[in-house]
C-alpha cells in the first residue's frame, strides 16, 4: 500500500537560552511529573550522550478536545542531531504508526530561543483526508504540553540565575547562616547529557540491595491534583 | 533574621496553602492541624515547586510532592521521603492581625 504523510508545523519562542530549553527536552523523567495529566509512565531503555531510547504511555487528545479513554504506548528514539536540531522517531501499535518529529532551535539572543517543530505521521495514502483533524489534534496536544513546559523552563532559568546548583539547591536557602549574594551574571549554562536520574543518587545499603540505583522506569504518583500552582504574585 | 510580610490568612484559600517569593526565597506557607507553617518551596533536585499540589499522603504520612519529578517531602520535618539526601528548610512563621510574616536571612 502506498504511503504518505500527515504534516504539522508550529513555531514558538521560549524566553530562555537554547541549552536550558534542550535540558527540558532531555529531562525525560519530568513527563510523569510536570505532564502527569498526559503521561502515566516512562521507561528509559537506553541513553547516551546524544540519544535516548524510551517507552512512553501517553493519553492523546481527540481533534474535538476530549482525551481518548486509553493510553498510547510509544517507542521513542530521541537524537540530538547537532547543537541546533533534535530528531525524534516515534512508533506505536507494533510499528504500524510511525511518526518523525524534528525540532530546530534558533538562539535569538542569550535569553530567547525559537523552536520550530515539524511532525510527519506516516499513513496509507487513502487516509490523507485526515489532515485537518490531525492538525487540530496535534496543535491541542502541543499547546497543552508547551504551556506546562513554559512555566517549568521559566522557573528553572530564574533559579539558575540566582545560583541554583542541581542536586544541592541554593546555599543561602539551605543554610540560614549563609548571607544571600546577588548573582549579577552567571557563566553560560552547560548541559551534560544524559541528565542524572533521581534513582541514580547514592542510597544507603538497604536501598542498594533492592537495586533501585539503576532503575529508569518512572511512574506518575497520581492522576488528579488540585493545582495550587507555581505561586502567588510578588507583594 | 528579617521578618517579612508574605501574605494574609485569606491567601491560604480553600486548600490552606500558598507559595510566594520574598527576597530570593520561595516560601511555601500552609496550615496543618491548625498551625501555620513555612517551608522552602524549592526542590533541591532541579528546583521544582514543592507546593504545586495539595498535601498528599505517602504511607499515611502527609507529604508535599514536587511537580517536576515527584520527590515527596514530609510536611512536618521537610525531610525527603523519596531520597534521604534531600531536605527542605523550614521557616519561622508568625501571624499578626491576619497578616502572615516569614523570618528569612
Amino acid at each position: 500500500m502506498s504511503k504518505t504523510y500527515l504534516k504539522s508545523v508550529s513555531t514558538s519562542i521560549s524566553p530562555i537560552s537554547k541549552w536550558h530549553l534542550i535540558w527540558n527536552y532531555w529531562d525525560h523523567e519530568h513527563i510523569v511529573g510536570t505532564h502527569f495529566l498526559h503521561y502515566k509512565k516512562v521507561n528509559i531503555v537506553f541513553e547516551q550522550n546524544n540519544f535516548c531510547f524510551s517507552e512512553r504511555w501517553a493519553q492523546m487528545f481527540s481533534p474535538f478536545g476530549f482525551p481518548y479513554p486509553f493510553y498510547f504506548k510509544t517507542n521513542d528514539l530521541c537524537i540530538l542531531t547537532n547543537d541546533n536540531r533534535m530528531d525524534v522517531f516515534h512508533s506505536a501499535f507494533f510499528d504500524i504508526i510511525k511518526c518523525h518529529q524534528t525540532f530546530i532551535f534558533e538562539e535569538k539572543s542569550e535569553n530567547e530561543t525559537k523552536v520550530t517543530r515539524y511532525t510527519y505521521l506516516e499513513i496509507p495514502k487513502l487516509f490523507k483526508f485526515l489532515q485537518p483533524l490531525y492538525d487540530k489534534m496535534f496543535q491541542l496536544w502541543f499547546d497543552n504540553v508547551w504551556e506546562e513546559d513554559l512555566a517549568m523552563r521559566e522557573r528553572r532559568v530564574k533559579l539558575w540565575n540566582m545560583g541554583f546548583v542541581d542536586f544541592k539547591g541554593l546555599d543561602y536557602v539551605n543554610d540560614p547562616n549563609i548571607p544571600r549574594k546577588i548573582v549579577n551574571k552567571r557563566e553560560p549554562y552547560v548541559l551534560k547529557l544524559p541528565i542524572p536520574k533521581i534513582t541514580q543518587i547514592k542510597q544507603d545499603e538497604s536501598e542498594k540491595i533492592k537495586g533501585s540505583g539503576s532503575e529508569k522506569t518512572f511512574i506518575r504518583l497520581f492522576k488528579k491534583s488540585k493545582h495550587i500552582g507555581y505561586g502567588l504574585p510578588d507583594l | 533574621m528579617n521578618r517579612k510580610k508574605i501574605g494574609t490568612i485569606k491567601d491560604l484559600g480553600k486548600h490552606n496553602q500558598f507559595s510566594r517569593w520574598v527576597d530570593g526565597h520561595d516560601v511555601l506557607v500552609y496550615k496543618f492541624n491548625g498551625k501555620i507553617c513555612g517551608m522552602s518551596n524549592i526542590c533541591p533536585h532541579f528546583g521544582g515547586p514543592v507546593g504545586y499540589h495539595e498535601i498528599k499522603y505517602n504511607n499515611g504520612k502527609p507529604v508535599f510532592t514536587c511537580l517536576w519529578h515527584n520527590l515527596q517531602f514530609d510536611i512536618e520535618t521537610g525531610e525527603c521521603v523519596t531520597r534521604k539526601e534531600f531536605n527542605l528548610r523550614k521557616y519561622k512563621i508568625d501571624v499578626d492581625n491576619e497578616k502572615i510574616f516569614v523570618h528569612i536571612n
